[in-house]
């Protein structure tokens, strides 16, 4: 088969000692601050991406991969030991797995969700190696204007998805992209709202812009409010699941990897969509659905497994067309661009050691989860005891001296410390800092191929709904947005983001 | 007529957006518009900054007529405090040095917490200040002075 012969490739590039090394390094570095009570996975990405910045291209890959998973598996620790979600997705991961730590029952909550996520990320990461080389195929005849469409539809499905006002979130994906364009425009050679900073020259940083937007403003946000954590139930006797447990957690397993690997392959499906739909399908099916919410163990089992395999998944999209569905993997594709790496079938094409390499480092990463977390479980949950007021200006020193040493400039601080009270003020105001990044991310290449278009079609708009590909993708996004102004569907939206 | 607010949240939004769209305008006024077929550096920004100014007006006008959540004002002066830490950390590391720098940020996001103690901060900062000299520059072999600017 090839996708076999193709993971060897993988495999053998992935599994040197540095690259191990450092895979181990994300995890452990992405478990410690995904862990830490209101710090989810993407502000822990934004923190720890400097961190990758100096290595090789697939090592740096790697050890963000880990992180990637350490932080989402963090976030579901905090949430079952203190019922506090580090982001959305472990929002579901409270209603039962808190339950679960308040009878005494942590351990075999954290082990399900450990397991879960385990044999969630395997099938992800077969998915995934299974279907690259179909979208591949599928996307070499895509031209600018096919391009352009796509980048429409992934935009506006991955606000359908997202949180609160879809006007709101449209309009920031609007700043993201104007932000987008600052620097030298590669056509002309002007430079765009660079006010004469010679930093700015080469385009906003991106790991200032994250590192403000989502690092800092979360450490901002957070010492806002004066927090009561709710005091640990019970320590954690042991991790072993019953007989019953297993009994019933693993058709839970099951049913949420198939939801959450489909899932996140959609442009803009994702994590979040994924836990919920899982847990909502687990709830439906049960024999005695009272139980949920009181401390049932499939209630743990299949949104862990479901974010899992769509985290796995959703690399996809990204990998193949270069197309970031959510703002995590806008952060990937950041990441990748600042290691000179353009997302996308090319890179299949010309450097299978580090798409395959890729591919095998996630298996690697979640495998090294599974080792490593279930035995050191007893130090994170330690973490979590040590008060707040000593971990966040630790958390604000590393992030800064992150920053400071990627170029050795200051401005990079200052832009940091602009973009956190940019962001803390839409917050505020009701405006979501996610899509914005996607914009910034897409800016530039939907400028590219906007112009490429236009000087394909002599200036006429139309050649985007003449070409049938374009026209479906283009088609797609409406109804996406008409979807959205359905009263039905809002009204689900709604609820699926209260519960 | 009057006017009355019903979601201060929108207000906020909307002047966001408009100001936005109107720095995109002005600063990029010198820009070459080109034209469609031929798309200069000035025609993406004009557009973003004209959808921009759009929204902005749409948002206000719910802002007025449609009820939504207020801004949410809590104490303001502990992230306000984290600012100026990050903001002294820029001032300060290439003039004092890594390890009075850390102490000084770290003291300062140290009494961004209500309940701090004075020992503690001070006990704090000075624990940082050694880890991270120890880490970053003898560890990691990064080029920060630790006293004074190098």
């Amino acid at each position: 088969m090839d996708i076999i012969g193709n993971l060897m490739v993988g495999f053998a590039a992935a599994a040197t000692a540095q690259n191990l090394f450092f895979c181990l390094a994300g995890c452990l570095l992405g478990t410690l601050i995904g862990v830490l009570p209101g710090i989810g996975p993407v502000a822990t990405i934004a923190m720890l991406l400097p961190a990758t910045y100096g290595l090789a291209p697939l090592t740096s890959l790697i050890m963000l991969a880990g992180i990637y998973y350490g932080a989402q598996y963090g976030g579901s620790t905090t949430a079952i030991m203190v019922n506090m979600p580090g982001e959305t997705s472990s929002v579901v991961t409270c209603l039962d797995g808190y339950q679960m730590a308040r009878q005494g029952r942590a351990g075999a909550a954290l082990t399900i969700a450990a397991l879960g996520s385990f044999f969630a990320g395997c099938v992800g990461t077969l998915t995934l190696a299974a279907f690259a080389p179909i979208l591949a195929a599928f996307s070499e005849k895509f031209t600018s204007v096919e391009y352009f469409s796509l980048m429409v539809l992934g935009l506006l499905s991955a606000v359908v998805m997202a949180q609160g006002s879809l006007l709101k979130a449209i309009a920031m994906i609007f700043v993201g992209l104007l932000l987008g364009l600052c620097g030298t425009d590669v056509n002309s050679g002007t430079a765009r709202y660079t006010f004469g900073v010679s930093e700015l020259f080469d385009g906003i940083g991106f790991l200032p812009l994250v590192m403000g937007l989502f690092g800092i403003n979360e450490v901002m946000r957070n010492v806002e409010k004066p927090r009561q954590r709710e005091a640990l139930t019970s320590p954690i006797r042991n991790l072993w699941l019953t007989r019953d447990d297993f009994r019933s957690a693993w058709p839970a397993v099951l049913r949420g990897t198939g939801l959450g690997s489909l899932l996140g392959i959609l442009p803009g499906g994702g994590v979040v969509l994924a836990s919920f739909a899982s847990y909502t399908i687990e709830k439906k099916i049960a024999r005695d659905p009272s139980r949920f919410g009181r401390g049932a163990i499939e209630g743990v089992a299949g949104p862990e497994s479901a974010n899992n395999a769509a985290a796995q998944t959703s690399f996809i999209p990204l990998l193949t067309l270069g197309l970031p569905s959510n703002v995590v993997m806008a952060l990937m594709m950041g990441a990748m661009i600042i290691q000179g790496i353009a997302p996308g079938v090319a890179v299949m094409d010309k450097r299978p050691d580090l798409f395959w390499g890729m591919i095998a480092s996630m298996w690697i990463g979640n495998l090294m989860l599974v080792v490593i977390n279930l035995p050191l479980i007893g130090i994170w949950v330690r973490l979590l005891k040590v008060p707040y007021r000593l971990l966040f200006p630790c958390i604000v020193v590393f992030s800064l001296i992150g920053i400071y040493t990627v170029n050795n400039s200051t401005t990079d601080v200052v832009l940091t410390a602009l973009f956190a009270l940019f962001g803390f003020l839409l917050v505020k105001f009701g405006l979501e800092p996610a899509p914005l990044v996607l914009g910034f991310i897409l800016g530039p290449l939907m400028e590219e191929n906007l112009r490429r278009s236009m000087v394909l079609s002599r200036g006429d708009p139309m050649i985007f709904v003449s070409r049938p590909l374009s026209l479906t993708l283009l088609v797609l996004a409406a109804a996406v947005v008409l979807l959205i102004a359905l009263p039905q569907f809002r009204k689900t939206r709604e609820t699926a983001f209260q519960e | 007529m009057t006017m009355r607010i019903k979601s201060p949240q929108d207000v906020g939004a909307a002047i966001i957006l408009i100001a936005l769209g109107l720095v995109g305008l002005w600063f990029g006024r010198d820009y070459d518009i080109g034209s469609v077929s031929r798309m200069g550096p000035g025609y993406m920004p004009a557009l973003l900054s004209i959808g921009l100014l759009v929204f902005g007006a749409v948002i206000g006008l719910r802002a007025v007529t449609v009820d939504g959540p207020p801004i949410e004002t809590s104490r303001w002066y502990p992230s306000l405090l984290i600012l100026v830490a990050v903001l002294l950390f820029a001032l300060l590391i290439d003039r004092i040095g890594l390890a009075l720098t850390t102490f000084v940020v770290a003291v300062i996001c140290a009494f961004a917490s209500a309940d701090v103690k004075w020992r503690q901060a001070v006990a704090l900062g000075i624990a940082l200040a050694l880890f991270c000299v120890l880490v970053f520059v003898y560890g990691l072999r990064q080029p920060i002075p630790v006293f004074g600017s190098g």
